[in-house]
């Protein structure tokens, strides 16, 4: 080394190099990154539709925070012979693992990429079965290859025809 | 261990004394190993890739000196103590992974306790490394392990009632949702 | 005039010793970890840690889950290398099954959990800048781990916990595209690296706030289990990835950096000389990525025959162990043992410490590089 100070000095220069960078972060409520479409957020796309309420996704949860209550149809038309009654989430205590989506078997579940579900009370962030059917069917293509072959980007709406292996 | 003990799952894949009788498939390193331990082998048997020995209690601290210090064998490494409950907690396993970095070999040491007197000679004389080792056994097991310089509570706070690694230790029921339900 | 001789008495100032607690809630203890230090003046006589805070009981909570969810256990050991985890995990299950793994997603493992170690060191160099005093590279050590997370968002979904391994193979192909990007983010990298180095590698400050610092020699390091970049800054020349091989690693050229002195500024170029060589590995990896499928056909519920195994691999932080024990045809594990490489790395904190100076003690701690997720489980 040339002199004492000389590696303190180098570092500093790389400070100083960014007197002429734009910054790397972004203020976030104002700009937002761009998200990818496999993003998992903490809401969930549920097409009822598809849904037979078999319960795969409660059972393939590790912290079993899933909990489906069916009843028969008194005439079936479309989709399945049950009726799901309860279908809550508590996301409280979700760890987005995916896995409830990834072992839907009729691709009726999946993860929505919304992320600013900021609540009051911790009661608040079970999802039931009424919010699942209002939320915005837009999945994301965690688990679901089939949405990435037909290029779907998470920006609009999916109908339950669009969102599975098999249409309905 | 020689004496009966009780059927535990493991016996069923490999009989005793099947893998002494069998000296057939002896790689280099089996044969050295033997011929260090001697009759300090009570089981020695192969599992996937590596070889595995049943030791006596008695004899623990001995084999590990040995296994440690013999040319041609150095085991300097220890890379795993883990305690596992057998048969309702009736008996305790406690298996020795070790490495040997010149020669890149590994074997698998495995002592039984009966839960009822459940105490092991420490290691810790040999491997300084195995201190955590086992007062986390100790914790969650309930073994005893004599010799070991500062066995207080490690993972748990102290006054803890019970072992949680143990089988028998009742899981918490499930926490209900935030819903309330 | 005469002096008057004043006599001084030393009574009453005794050296005693004094305790010190550090922690739980430090920002220099990188997570819930107390250490109560001796001290005889500034000096540290001893040291005990004191882990448990964290301990949510990974291992017996994975009895009870089934293979496939127990992954999801392995993101949150070590939260810094979330890929590598799981990969020796799944390498645990693949071998008592048996499985095979299709070799484009061996590739991709290899390419996922460099990136990871990248990142997992990327982010020591910015937590141990601030440890020894340097505000500027905590920026560049988490903008550059930011890049690689904005990947693995890409590719697995989530920026952390990857849940992406699968037993035999991964979940899905990467997205179009990845093979483009990671090249790009290559060479990001490679400049982030440089900034990285200038900034702190020659800096006269920081080599003389870690050179000879908390030594330790390799015997003793091996002694306690110490293994990683901490293992290998003492000299000792261990690395799963060449000890004892696995997966694709023998087909990629890569060295493995040992340093000489044990002490922490050993242990930081190692860390950083690491990053050169995972990028090397990364783009080797992504040259051979052949196509093919990438999992292999495997029970959708595992129930392995009884037996046990022991697996490990490198981590970022050294040598990760799962030691799983199966009865046979049960869809759970009978046993998970974990053995973390920041546990036993933990082990030799007071052999670095005694005799250092207070003030030394973080830096020590961080060139330890822990993570208490995986300390505690």
């Amino acid at each position: 080394m040339a002199f004492f100070g000389a590696g303190a000095l180098k570092g500093l220069m790389v400070t100083l190099g960014y007197l002429r960078r734009k910054p790397y972060t972004v203020q976030y409520p104002e700009e937002k990154l761009q998200i990818s479409p496999r993003f998992r957020g903490n809401t969930f796309v549920w097409y009822e539709d598809r849904c037979t309420g078999c319960a795969t996704c409660a059972k393939g949860c590790p912290l079993g925070i899933i909990k489906i209550v069916t009843h028969p149809k008194p005439n079936p038309q479309v989709g399945s012979d049950y009726q799901v009654d309860v279908f809550d989430i508590d996301t409280g205590r979700c760890m987005f693992c995916a896995l409830c989506v990834e072992v839907c078997p009729y691709d009726a579940l999946h993860m929505g990429a919304d992320f600013e579900r900021a609540v009051p009370a911790r009661q608040d962030l079970v999802i039931t079965v009424d919010q699942l059917r209002e939320m915005p069917k837009k999945p994301t293509t965690q688990f679901r290859p089939q949405l990435e072959a037909i290029d779907y980007k998470g920006e609009e709406e999916l109908e339950e025809h669009e969102a599975g292996r098999w249409s309905l | 261990m020689t004496e009966d003990r009780p059927a535990s799952p493991d016996d069923a894949e490999e009989p005793a004394g099947a893998a002494i009788s069998d000296p057939s498939d002896g790689s280099p390193f089996e044969t050295r190993l033997r011929e260090t331990l001697g009759d300090r082998i009570s089981e020695i048997s192969t599992n996937v890739d590596e070889l595995q020995v049943r030791v006596a209690r008695d004899q623990l601290v001995e084999v590990c000196e040995v296994l440690k210090e013999s040319e041609g064998i150095d085991f300097k490494y220890l890379r795993c103590l883990s305690v596992v409950d057998w048969d309702d907690d009736k008996e305790a396993e406690v298996v020795y992974h070790l490495a040997s970095m010149t020669h890149s070999d590994k074997v698998v040491l495995k002592v039984r306790v009966s839960t009822d007197d459940p105490w092991l000679p420490t290691v810790v004389p040999v491997w300084p490394g195995a201190d955590w080792h086992e007062r986390e056994g100790h914790d969650l097991f309930g073994i005893e392990f004599h010799g070991h310089p500062n066995m207080t509570p490690l993972i748990l706070y102290d006054g803890f009632e019970g072992f949680p690694g143990r089988k028998s230790f009742p899981m918490p029921e499930q926490v209900t949702f935030y819903g309330g339900d | 005039m005469a002096a008057t001789e004043v006599e001084i008495t030393r009574d009453g100032l005794d050296r005693a010793e004094m305790n010190i607690n550090m922690g739980p809630q430090h920002p220099a203890t990188h997570g819930v970890f107390r250490m109560v230090l001796t001290l005889d003046g500034e000096l540290v006589t001893d040291v005990e840690p004191h882990i448990g805070y964290l301990h949510r009981g990974s291992e017996r909570l994975s009895e009870d889950e089934n293979y496939q969810q127990i992954i999801t256990l392995f993101d949150r050991l070590d939260y810094i290398a979330n890929f590598n985890n799981e990969w020796v995990y799944v390498r645990a299950v693949e071998k008592i099954i048996n499985a095979e793994v299709p070799e484009r997603a061996e590739y991709l493992r290899v390419i996922l959990s460099e990136l990871n170690r990248i990142a997992s060191h990327f982010l020591f160099y910015g937590t141990y800048g601030l440890d020894t005093g340097a505000m500027n590279p905590v920026m560049i050590g988490f903008r550059e781990r930011e890049r690689i997370q904005a990947l693995f968002e890409a590719v697995s979904g989530a920026r952390m916990m990857h849940n992406y391994f699968r037993i035999g193979g991964l979940k899905d192909d990467v997205p179009d595209g990845f093979v483009p990007a990671t090249r790009v983010l290559l060479d990001q990298l490679k400049a982030g690296y440089d900034e990285a180095k200038n900034t702190l590698t020659e800096s006269e400050v920081f080599i003389e706030r870690t050179a000879g610092v908390g030594a330790i020699s390799g015997e003793q390091a091996l002694d306690f289990g110490v293994s990683g970049p901490v293992l290998r800054a003492s000299g000792i020349d261990y690395d799963v990835r060449k000890n004892f091989p696995y997966s694709v690693y023998p087909e990629l050229d890569f060295t493995v950096p040992v340093g000489k002195h044990g002490d922490c500024y050993d242990r930081y170029m190692v860390r950083m000389l690491e990053i050169e060589q995972s990028l090397s590995i990364i783009e080797q990896a992504l040259d051979k990525l052949p196509e093919g499928p990438i999992q292999s056909r495997v029970p959708r519920i595992i129930r392995p025959e009884a037996g046990d195994v022991y697996v490990n691999g490198e981590n970022p932080r050294g040598d990760l162990g799962v030691y799983i024990v199966s009865v046979g045809h049960h869809a759970t594990p009978y046993r998970l043992k974990i053995r973390g490489p920041s546990f036993c790395n933990l082990m030799a904190l007071a052999t670095m410490m005694r005799g250092s100076y207070i003030a030394d003690a973080t830096v020590i701690l961080g060139s330890l590089d822990i993570v208490l997720g995986e300390v505690d489980r």
